[in-house]
Protein backbone atom coordinates (compact mmCIF):
# COMPACT_ATOMS: atom_id res chain seq x y z
CA UNK A 1 0.00 0.00 0.00
CA UNK A 2 1.37 3.46 -0.83
CA UNK A 3 2.61 5.74 1.91
CA UNK A 4 2.44 9.50 2.09
CA UNK A 5 5.14 11.18 4.13
CA UNK A 6 4.45 14.43 5.98
CA UNK A 7 7.35 16.37 7.47
CA UNK A 8 6.79 19.09 10.03
CA UNK A 9 9.48 21.45 11.33
CA UNK A 10 9.60 24.17 13.97
CA UNK A 11 9.25 27.59 12.32
CA UNK A 12 12.65 29.22 11.70
CA UNK A 13 11.84 32.11 14.03
CA UNK A 14 10.68 29.80 16.84
CA UNK A 15 13.29 28.54 19.27
CA UNK A 16 13.89 24.77 19.02
CA UNK A 17 15.18 23.72 22.46
CA UNK A 18 15.37 20.05 21.44
CA UNK A 19 17.49 20.82 18.40
CA UNK A 20 19.71 23.06 20.51
CA UNK A 21 20.25 20.31 23.09
CA UNK A 22 21.37 17.93 20.31
CA UNK A 23 23.52 20.65 18.75
CA UNK A 24 25.33 21.20 22.04
CA UNK A 25 26.67 17.62 21.95
CA UNK A 26 28.16 17.79 18.44
CA UNK A 27 31.61 19.37 19.08
CA UNK A 28 32.45 16.82 21.74
CA UNK A 29 31.48 13.98 19.39
CA UNK A 30 33.75 15.39 16.73
CA UNK A 31 31.04 16.72 14.39
CA UNK A 32 32.34 20.19 13.61
CA UNK A 33 30.88 20.31 10.10
CA UNK A 34 27.42 21.31 11.33
CA UNK A 35 26.62 24.71 12.77
CA UNK A 36 23.11 23.92 14.01
CA UNK A 37 20.46 21.21 14.38
CA UNK A 38 16.71 21.61 14.21
CA UNK A 39 14.45 18.74 15.14
CA UNK A 40 11.19 18.06 13.34
CA UNK A 41 8.67 15.29 12.92
CA UNK A 42 7.97 12.79 10.17
CA UNK A 43 4.55 11.18 9.78
CA UNK A 44 3.84 8.20 7.52
CA UNK A 45 0.28 7.86 6.30
CA UNK A 46 -0.67 4.50 4.83
CA UNK A 47 -3.12 5.08 1.99
CA UNK A 48 -6.26 3.05 1.45
CA UNK A 49 -6.02 2.29 -2.28
CA UNK A 50 -4.09 4.50 -4.67
CA UNK A 51 -2.18 7.64 -3.75
CA UNK A 52 -3.99 9.91 -6.18
CA UNK A 53 -3.62 13.68 -6.38
CA UNK A 54 -6.86 13.96 -4.39
CA UNK A 55 -5.48 11.77 -1.61
CA UNK A 56 -2.30 13.85 -1.54
CA UNK A 57 -4.47 16.94 -1.17
CA UNK A 58 -6.29 15.28 1.74
CA UNK A 59 -2.91 14.56 3.35
CA UNK A 60 -2.03 18.25 3.00
CA UNK A 61 -5.38 19.12 4.60
CA UNK A 62 -4.67 16.75 7.50
CA UNK A 63 -1.18 18.22 7.90
CA UNK A 64 -2.57 21.74 8.09
CA UNK A 65 -5.46 20.84 10.40
CA UNK A 66 -3.75 18.51 12.86
CA UNK A 67 -0.17 17.40 12.21
CA UNK A 68 1.34 20.91 12.28
CA UNK A 69 0.50 23.80 14.58
CA UNK A 70 0.85 26.98 12.50
CA UNK A 71 1.78 28.99 15.61
CA UNK A 72 5.01 27.08 16.13
CA UNK A 73 5.54 24.81 13.11
CA UNK A 74 5.40 24.67 9.33
CA UNK A 75 4.77 21.83 6.90
CA UNK A 76 8.15 21.18 5.28
CA UNK A 77 7.07 18.42 2.92
CA UNK A 78 4.10 16.27 1.89
CA UNK A 79 4.84 13.61 -0.72
CA UNK A 80 4.14 10.06 -1.79
CA UNK A 81 7.00 7.90 -0.51
CA UNK A 82 9.15 6.43 -3.27
CA UNK B 1 -28.29 30.56 47.11
CA UNK B 2 -27.29 27.57 45.10
CA UNK B 3 -23.64 27.06 44.37
CA UNK B 4 -22.45 28.29 40.96
CA UNK B 5 -21.89 25.39 38.60
CA UNK B 6 -18.49 25.06 36.95
CA UNK B 7 -17.91 22.61 34.11
CA UNK B 8 -14.72 20.54 34.16
CA UNK B 9 -13.85 18.69 30.96
CA UNK B 10 -12.60 15.18 31.67
CA UNK B 11 -10.06 14.74 28.89
CA UNK B 12 -8.49 11.26 28.74
CA UNK B 13 -5.37 10.99 30.89
CA UNK B 14 -5.59 14.60 32.15
CA UNK B 15 -4.05 13.95 35.55
CA UNK B 16 -5.09 17.20 37.23
CA UNK B 17 -8.85 16.94 36.67
CA UNK B 18 -9.61 15.41 40.08
CA UNK B 19 -7.61 18.12 41.86
CA UNK B 20 -9.34 20.86 39.86
CA UNK B 21 -12.73 19.40 40.85
CA UNK B 22 -11.69 19.50 44.51
CA UNK B 23 -10.41 23.06 44.16
CA UNK B 24 -13.74 24.16 42.66
CA UNK B 25 -15.62 22.57 45.57
CA UNK B 26 -13.39 24.20 48.17
CA UNK B 27 -13.90 27.58 46.48
CA UNK B 28 -17.66 27.22 46.85
CA UNK B 29 -18.54 26.04 43.37
CA UNK B 30 -20.35 22.96 42.18
CA UNK B 31 -18.20 21.05 39.67
CA UNK B 32 -19.97 19.42 36.74
CA UNK B 33 -17.99 16.80 34.83
CA UNK B 34 -18.19 17.14 31.06
CA UNK B 35 -17.32 14.34 28.64
CA UNK B 36 -14.97 15.37 25.81
CA UNK B 37 -17.21 13.64 23.25
CA UNK B 38 -20.17 15.84 24.15
CA UNK B 39 -21.54 17.44 20.99
CA UNK B 40 -24.80 18.84 22.28
CA UNK B 41 -24.95 22.35 23.65
CA UNK B 42 -27.49 21.48 26.41
CA UNK B 43 -24.62 19.94 28.39
CA UNK B 44 -23.04 23.37 28.71
CA UNK B 45 -26.17 25.49 28.32
CA UNK B 46 -26.63 26.10 32.06
CA UNK B 47 -22.95 26.71 32.69
CA UNK B 48 -21.24 30.10 32.75
CA UNK B 49 -17.71 28.80 33.14
CA UNK B 50 -15.95 25.67 31.95
CA UNK B 51 -12.43 24.70 33.05
CA UNK B 52 -10.06 22.65 30.92
CA UNK B 53 -7.82 21.04 33.55
CA UNK B 54 -4.15 20.30 33.02
CA UNK B 55 -2.06 17.19 33.17
CA UNK B 56 -0.85 15.68 29.89
CA UNK B 57 -4.16 14.91 28.21
CA UNK B 58 -3.79 12.12 25.64
CA UNK B 59 -0.23 11.59 26.87
CA UNK B 60 0.97 14.88 25.32
CA UNK B 61 1.12 12.87 22.07
CA UNK B 62 1.61 14.77 18.80
CA UNK B 63 1.87 18.09 20.70
CA UNK B 64 0.62 18.92 24.21
CA UNK B 65 -3.08 19.73 23.93
CA UNK B 66 -3.27 18.95 20.21
CA UNK B 67 -5.42 15.83 20.50
CA UNK B 68 -7.67 17.29 23.21
CA UNK B 69 -8.23 20.31 20.95
CA UNK B 70 -9.82 18.03 18.33
CA UNK B 71 -12.39 16.56 20.73
CA UNK B 72 -16.03 17.28 19.86
CA UNK B 73 -16.68 19.31 23.02
CA UNK B 74 -14.21 21.98 21.88
CA UNK B 75 -16.47 23.20 19.09
CA UNK B 76 -19.42 23.26 21.51
CA UNK B 77 -17.37 25.45 23.86
CA UNK B 78 -16.13 27.65 21.02
CA UNK B 79 -19.71 28.23 19.79
CA UNK B 80 -20.86 29.16 23.31
CA UNK B 81 -17.95 31.60 23.67
CA UNK B 82 -18.79 33.15 20.30
CA UNK B 83 -22.37 33.58 21.50
CA UNK B 84 -20.92 35.37 24.60
CA UNK B 85 -22.60 32.77 26.80
CA UNK B 86 -19.55 31.07 28.27
CA UNK B 87 -16.14 31.69 29.77
CA UNK B 88 -13.53 28.97 29.19
CA UNK B 89 -10.49 28.68 31.44
CA UNK B 90 -7.48 26.49 30.63
CA UNK B 91 -5.01 25.57 33.38
CA UNK B 92 -1.60 24.09 32.51
CA UNK B 93 -2.21 21.64 29.69
CA UNK B 94 -5.69 23.19 29.41
CA UNK B 95 -4.00 26.43 28.27
CA UNK B 96 -2.13 24.41 25.63
CA UNK B 97 -5.47 22.95 24.49
CA UNK B 98 -6.87 26.48 24.03
CA UNK B 99 -3.91 27.58 21.88
CA UNK B 100 -4.11 24.35 19.86
CA UNK B 101 -7.82 24.96 19.31
CA UNK B 102 -7.04 28.48 18.11
CA UNK B 103 -9.11 30.02 20.93
CA UNK B 104 -6.04 31.84 22.30
CA UNK B 105 -3.06 33.17 20.30
CA UNK B 106 0.41 31.65 20.34
CA UNK B 107 1.59 28.19 21.25
CA UNK B 108 3.96 26.21 23.45
CA UNK B 109 7.38 24.75 22.78
CA UNK B 110 9.69 22.49 24.79
CA UNK B 111 11.18 24.07 27.91
CA UNK B 112 14.29 26.06 27.06
CA UNK B 113 16.25 24.11 29.67
CA UNK B 114 15.78 20.42 28.88
CA UNK B 115 13.22 18.21 30.53
CA UNK B 116 10.07 18.14 32.52
CA UNK B 117 10.02 20.90 35.13
CA UNK B 118 8.03 20.75 38.34
CA UNK B 119 8.74 23.73 40.53
CA UNK B 120 7.09 26.39 42.60
CA UNK B 121 7.14 29.68 40.75
CA UNK B 122 6.27 33.22 41.80
CA UNK B 123 3.86 35.05 39.54
CA UNK B 124 2.70 38.64 39.36
CA UNK B 125 -1.03 39.23 38.85
CA UNK B 126 -1.38 41.99 36.26
CA UNK B 127 -5.11 41.95 35.58
CA UNK B 128 -7.63 41.92 38.41
CA UNK B 129 -10.88 41.93 36.44
CA UNK B 130 -10.62 38.66 34.51
CA UNK B 131 -12.76 35.65 35.38
CA UNK B 132 -9.58 33.99 36.62
CA UNK B 133 -7.97 36.80 38.62
CA UNK B 134 -10.73 39.05 40.01
CA UNK B 135 -10.07 37.95 43.61
CA UNK B 136 -6.57 39.47 43.57
CA UNK B 137 -5.22 42.99 43.96
CA UNK B 138 -3.03 44.52 41.24
CA UNK B 139 0.63 43.45 41.51
CA UNK B 140 -0.18 40.64 43.94
CA UNK B 141 2.62 38.09 43.93
CA UNK B 142 1.38 34.52 44.11
CA UNK B 143 3.33 31.29 44.44
CA UNK B 144 2.04 28.32 42.48
CA UNK B 145 3.32 24.96 41.31
CA UNK B 146 4.14 24.79 37.64
CA UNK B 147 4.74 21.47 35.92
CA UNK B 148 5.33 21.10 32.23
CA UNK B 149 7.68 19.69 29.64
CA UNK B 150 6.41 22.06 26.97
CA UNK B 151 5.90 25.12 29.13
CA UNK B 152 7.49 27.86 27.05
CA UNK B 153 4.86 30.21 25.67
CA UNK B 154 5.66 31.59 22.24
CA UNK B 155 3.83 33.90 19.85
CA UNK B 156 4.66 36.29 17.02
CA UNK B 157 5.84 39.80 17.92
CA UNK B 158 2.55 41.12 16.53
CA UNK B 159 0.55 38.79 18.78
CA UNK B 160 2.70 39.65 21.81
CA UNK B 161 2.34 43.38 21.18
CA UNK B 162 -1.44 42.98 20.88
CA UNK B 163 -1.61 41.00 24.15
CA UNK B 164 0.35 43.73 25.96
CA UNK B 165 -1.47 46.65 24.36
CA UNK B 166 -4.90 45.24 25.21
CA UNK B 167 -4.01 44.35 28.79
CA UNK B 168 -4.48 40.68 27.97
CA UNK B 169 -1.42 39.47 29.87
CA UNK B 170 -3.15 38.60 33.12
CA UNK B 171 -0.33 36.81 34.97
CA UNK B 172 3.43 36.98 34.44
CA UNK B 173 6.25 34.86 35.90
CA UNK B 174 8.59 36.71 38.25
CA UNK B 175 11.53 34.75 36.85
CA UNK B 176 12.25 33.50 33.36
CA UNK B 177 12.77 29.81 34.16
CA UNK B 178 9.98 28.71 31.82
CA UNK B 179 11.57 30.48 28.87
CA UNK B 180 8.17 31.94 27.95
CA UNK B 181 8.09 35.01 25.75
CA UNK B 182 8.06 38.10 27.98
CA UNK B 183 7.62 35.72 30.94
CA UNK B 184 3.95 35.45 30.05
CA UNK B 185 2.16 32.87 32.20
CA UNK B 186 -1.50 33.79 31.77
CA UNK B 187 -3.45 35.48 28.99
CA UNK B 188 -6.97 36.51 28.12
CA UNK B 189 -8.84 36.86 24.85
CA UNK B 190 -9.93 40.40 23.92
CA UNK B 191 -13.47 39.73 25.17
CA UNK B 192 -12.19 38.15 28.41
CA UNK B 193 -14.10 34.95 27.73
CA UNK B 194 -11.13 32.69 27.04
CA UNK B 195 -8.37 32.53 29.65
CA UNK B 196 -5.23 30.44 29.96
CA UNK B 197 -2.71 30.01 32.76
CA UNK B 198 0.46 27.91 32.57
CA UNK B 199 0.47 26.89 36.20
CA UNK B 200 -1.24 24.43 38.50
CA UNK B 201 -3.09 26.44 41.16
CA UNK B 202 -5.12 23.34 42.10
CA UNK B 203 -2.09 22.21 44.12
CA UNK B 204 -1.98 25.39 46.23
CA UNK B 205 -5.44 25.45 47.81
CA UNK B 206 -5.21 23.59 51.11
CA UNK B 207 -2.98 24.37 54.07
CA UNK B 208 -0.55 21.54 54.63
CA UNK B 209 -0.78 20.42 51.02
CA UNK B 210 0.15 23.68 49.31
CA UNK B 211 3.36 25.46 48.38
CA UNK B 212 6.27 26.47 50.58
CA UNK B 213 5.41 29.41 52.80
CA UNK B 214 7.35 31.51 55.34
CA UNK B 215 5.13 30.04 58.08
CA UNK B 216 5.95 26.48 57.08
CA UNK B 217 6.13 23.94 54.28
CA UNK B 218 2.89 23.28 52.44
CA UNK B 219 1.09 26.27 53.95
CA UNK B 220 0.96 28.32 50.73
CA UNK B 221 -2.56 28.50 49.34
CA UNK B 222 -2.19 31.28 46.78
CA UNK B 223 -4.10 29.21 44.22
CA UNK B 224 -7.35 29.64 46.12
CA UNK B 225 -7.92 33.08 44.63
CA UNK B 226 -7.98 31.75 41.10
CA UNK B 227 -10.79 29.32 41.92
CA UNK B 228 -12.65 31.90 43.99
CA UNK B 229 -12.40 34.21 40.96
CA UNK B 230 -13.82 31.51 38.69
CA UNK B 231 -16.68 30.75 41.09
CA UNK B 232 -17.47 34.47 41.35
CA UNK B 233 -17.51 34.72 37.56
CA UNK B 234 -19.84 31.73 37.37
CA UNK B 235 -22.19 33.33 39.90
CA UNK B 236 -22.15 36.76 38.28
CA UNK B 237 -25.52 38.02 37.24
CA UNK B 238 -24.61 40.45 34.49
CA UNK B 239 -25.87 39.60 31.02
CA UNK B 240 -22.63 38.17 29.74
CA UNK B 241 -22.07 35.99 32.77
CA UNK B 242 -18.58 37.26 33.40
CA UNK B 243 -17.06 39.59 35.92
CA UNK B 244 -15.64 42.75 34.50
CA UNK B 245 -14.79 41.31 31.09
Amino acid sequence: MPTIVVEVMPKPEVLDPQGKAIDARLPELGFREFSSVRQGKRFELTVEGEATAEVLDRAKELAAQLLANPSTEYIANVEVAK
Amino acid sequence: MSKPKIGVVMFDAATDAASVIRAVELAGGQPVKLHPKTTTAPDVADLRVVILPGGFSYGDYLRPGALAATQPIMSVLEDAVKAKELTVVGLGNGFQVLTEAGMLPGGFIANTTPGYHHAEVEFMVENTVSALTNAYEAADVIRLPQKAAFGSYTATETELEALEANGNVIVRSKDSSSGSARDIAGISSDDGLVLGLMANPEYAIEEGFGTDHPDGPGLGVDGQGLFISVVRAAGATNAEGVVGA
